[in-house]
């Protein structure tokens, strides 16, 4: 404790040197902890997912599979249950309000589309209306509906009668707590749209194969495919983890930039934190040189030094980090995946790496010192 | 002494001393190359991406979507609409009487990436009879041009390189349908290497319900753009919208491209404001150690603007110097790269427009740096600095 005077003072001598430097690792920090924090973020997320759940399509995606795939996939080992999803296109009174439209049947679980608040309720409710439909809170705002509302769809997808105009009421309305900005789907029944489509009928887009053997995923998704190898219509099962991995690198992969803007980085860090280093030892030799012949151990002007450089890195790492906290979201939006949190670990490990700075860059400077003999300190000065 | 004579004598002067500031010229030369180096990197990915997109356009060619989409793969036009289209002014017919169109429909089959053995889409896309004389800059350099009426495809350089089993010889399966691949080719190193071509009547015969996704049109001249547009906007019948394929291409461009350039300008900006504060540490410890030598020089009759530009000029010296580094260090690291992004496969490439750019926020970063030190220098009272050690 009785250090600190002298560390501050040590700090403080030039007061320029120290707050650009500090400037420098605060944004060299910014920079590590988002890029850090959003590949974290993402990996949270995949491992939050379900892991008993496979998600079926057809190898060729401008093809749907036949409902009877779902009959023959029931009968494989280890499947729990089966769940329709298909998707029509569809807007809401004019072009430009587009609907992400999901149809679904079979054993309905609504978590398929987000971690969704009372799922089992809202599952019952559709259920119990042919015509029901459930809407993410986001759109329910957008267009102002409300439960019990009669919504029109207009979809290229005709009706018997030959109109595209399909009606809804709405019997649900869903939140996403965690990240409400993804609650956008207007999901309704599968049985509506069999019942009542003119042409097209017994096909769906994806079905979704819940296991009850988490172990099994694998096996499993390697038999579904199997099954179907050499009918006209393959299908690629993959988990539910792989396909959300793919949309996170859909338009390209920033897990390879994030390495390397973060290793180049941490060099600039360590040439900027290493020479402000020196130059602060260098500027005060002779003082130091004076401590040693005082009789101060060696391990404790070292020890001075190294604390010297452990304040400045952690303090501009802890602020470049908690901007880095601030503007998460806003980071987060940009690469297009709002729903993702940055885990509590992310900053504590950016600060281990403060420390690592720390450390190496008052290295050069400790060893000088060693070999540092008082004269040659006290000379130096002139 | 006017002003111009004493800023060459002062920049002589500064660069007779440089080599004795050696260590702290090659910290600021260090961070501006990584600085540099890091923002390039990351905008060549956007920057060749685009340039590959925006290379496949030609002035006098016109892209039909249905009426709202703004891109092909969210396009549908009736099959119905093309004889109509065929018949609208201005466009260009060859010797037997025939408009030079494509009416196009695509087909994605999954394939498996050479290197990651991953299921990716390949863009089969099939072709209308005129396709040659649409689009002349497709040569085949392997193999032959695929026969119409035939189940037969010829695939993109690109392609090729991308995922397995599309070689000449080859053969692959669309629907569970084979077709023989008969020939690879190339086109400028525009977006259509990323894809292959088969006949359009193939892929109908395969998909008999299926509408356009496009319809491309060669015009006399890029001058009947705009009256063709209007004809098509005209008839409501067509369902559909005509844009020029150059406007087409930026709007593909922007689209596969913004977030990856919105990444480099913030992870560049982010590295140039570090680079910017431990340049200008460097300057200052420049500055003050040679504070005695600038005291010297005003003392004797140098103009406070002399010192003021010679300084900031070194800055950008050594500015450059990085900048050049960094470029350098880039393009060893990334050139012949390959990367995928929305289907579009390029050749990563550091070329004089990127350099440029990262000279520029070089130049940017050091008169930031410097300009706060030099000032400090020039205005310093004389006897003051004179007087301290």
């Amino acid at each position: 404790m009785k250090y600190l005077p002298l560390i501050w003072a040590g700090l403080w001598r030039s007061p320029t040197r120290t707050t650009l430097t500090f400037l420098s690792i605060a944004c060299a920090f910014l920079l590590i902890g988002s890029l850090y924090g959003i590949n974290a973020g993402f990996d949270e997320a995949i491992r939050r997912i379900d892991a008993k759940r496979l998600v079926v399509g057809s190898a060729d995606w401008s093809r749907a599979m036949p409902i009877s795939y779902k009959h023959a996939i029931e009968q494989l080992p280890h499947v729990h249950s089966t769940m329709i999803v298909t998707q029509i296109g569809g807007y809401y009174q004019e072009p430009a309000n587009l609907l992400y439209v999901n149809v679904v049947g079979g054993d309905v679980d609504l978590t398929v589309f987000g971690p969704i608040a009372e799922a089992e309720k809202l599952k019952t409710a559709l259920a119990s209306t042919r015509t029901g439909l459930v809407v993410g809170r986001q759109l329910s705002q957008q267009f102002g509906w409300k439960i019990g509302d009669r919504v029109p769809m207009t979809s290229g997808t005709l009706r018997h009668d030959g109109s595209g105009v399909w009606e809804f009421d709405v019997v649900g309305i869903y939140d996403v707590p965690s990240a409400p900005e993804t609650a956008k789907f207007f999901i309704f029944n599968y049985d509506y749209l069999e019942e009542a489509r003119a042409e097209g009928q017994g096909v769906t887009n994806q079905l979704f194969v819940e296991t009850d053997c988490e172990q099994c995923t694998a096996q499993l998704s390697r038999a579904i495919d199997q099954q179907f190898a050499t009918s006209d219509l393959p299908t690629a099962t993959v988990s539910e983890r792989e396909v959300q991995l793919a949309q996170a690198t859909a338009t390209f992969d920033f897990r390879i930039v994030t390495a390397t803007v973060g290793i180049a980085s941490l060099m600039a860090l360590l040439i900027v934190a290493g020479t402000a280093m020196a130059q602060s030892v260098s500027q005060r030799l002779a003082e130091l040189a004076l401590m040693k012949a005082l009789g101060f151990e060696y391990s404790r002007i070292a020890g001075v030094v190294l604390a010297e450089a452990m304040c400045l890195s952690l303090s501009a790492a802890a602020v470049g980090l908690i901007v880095a906290t601030l503007v998460y979201p806003n980071v987060a939006a940009i690469v297009q995946a709002p729903q993702i949190r940055m885990p509590l670990y992310a900053p504590f490990v950016c600060l281990g790496l403060a420390v690592a700075v720390a450390v190496l860059s008052s290295m050069v400077p400790v060893t000088k010192l060693r070999k540092l003999s008082v004269a040659q300190g006290l000379v130096k000065q002139r | 002494m006017n002003t111009a004579k004493q800023l060459v004598a002062v920049i002589r002067f500064n660069f007779m001393s440089l080599p004795r500031r050696l260590s702290s010229s090659m910290v600021t030369v260090s961070c501006i190359a990584l600085a540099v180096g890091v923002m390039l990197g990351v905008l060549s990915l956007s920057y060749c991406i685009s340039r590959v997109i925006e290379s496949s356009s030609r002035p006098n060619r016109v892209v039909l979507l249905s009426e709202g989409a703004q891109l092909e793969n969210m396009s549908a036009i009736p099959r119905t609409a093309l004889a109509a289209i065929e018949d609208l002014p201005g466009i260009q017919r060859t010797k037997q009487g025939a408009a030079i169109v494509s009416a196009e429909v695509w087909m994605l089959p999954p394939l498996r990436e050479r290197d990651s053995d991953k299921r990716a889409a390949l863009v089969v896309r099939g072709v209308g009879p005129e396709h040659a004389a649409l689009r002349p800059e497709i040569v085949v350099v392997e193999g032959r041009m695929f026969r119409s009426g035939l189940n037969e495809v010829v695939v993109g350089r690109r392609a090729k390189e991308r995922f397995a089993g599309l070689s000449v010889g080859d053969t692959t399966r669309l629907r569970n349908v084979p077709f023989s691949v008969v020939g690879v080719f190339e086109s400028n190193g525009s977006v259509r290497e990323s894809e292959a071509l088969v006949d359009v009547q193939s892929l109908i015969s395969l998909r008999p319900k299926a509408r356009y996704q496009s319809i491309t049109v060669l015009l006399d001249s890029a001058a009947a753009i705009p009256e063709f547009i209007r004809a098509v906007a005209r008839n409501p019948q067509l369902q559909s919208s005509a844009l020029s394929e150059t406007e087409y291409a930026q709007r593909r461009a922007t689209d596969a491209t913004r977030l990856m350039e919105l990444m480099a300008y913030l992870i560049g900006a982010i590295m140039a404001a570090a680079a910017t504060f431990s340049a200008a540490n460097m300057m200052f410890t420049v500055v003050d150690a040679r504070k005695t030598e600038f005291a010297t020089l005003r003392a004797i009759g140098f103009g406070s603007t002399a010192i003021v530009t010679a300084i900031c000029l070194e800055s950008a010296l050594l500015a450059l110097t990085g900048a050049a580094l960094g470029s350098s260090a880039v393009a060893l690291i990334v050139n012949g790269l390959s990367f995928t992004s929305r289907r579009v496969t390029t050749e990563l490439r550091i070329d004089w427009h990127l350099i440029s750019i990262g000279a520029l926020w070089a130049c940017g970063i050091a008169i930031l740096s410097a300009l706060v030190p030099s000032i400090y220098a020039a205005r310093l009272p004389v006897a003051t600095a004179l007087r301290e050690p």
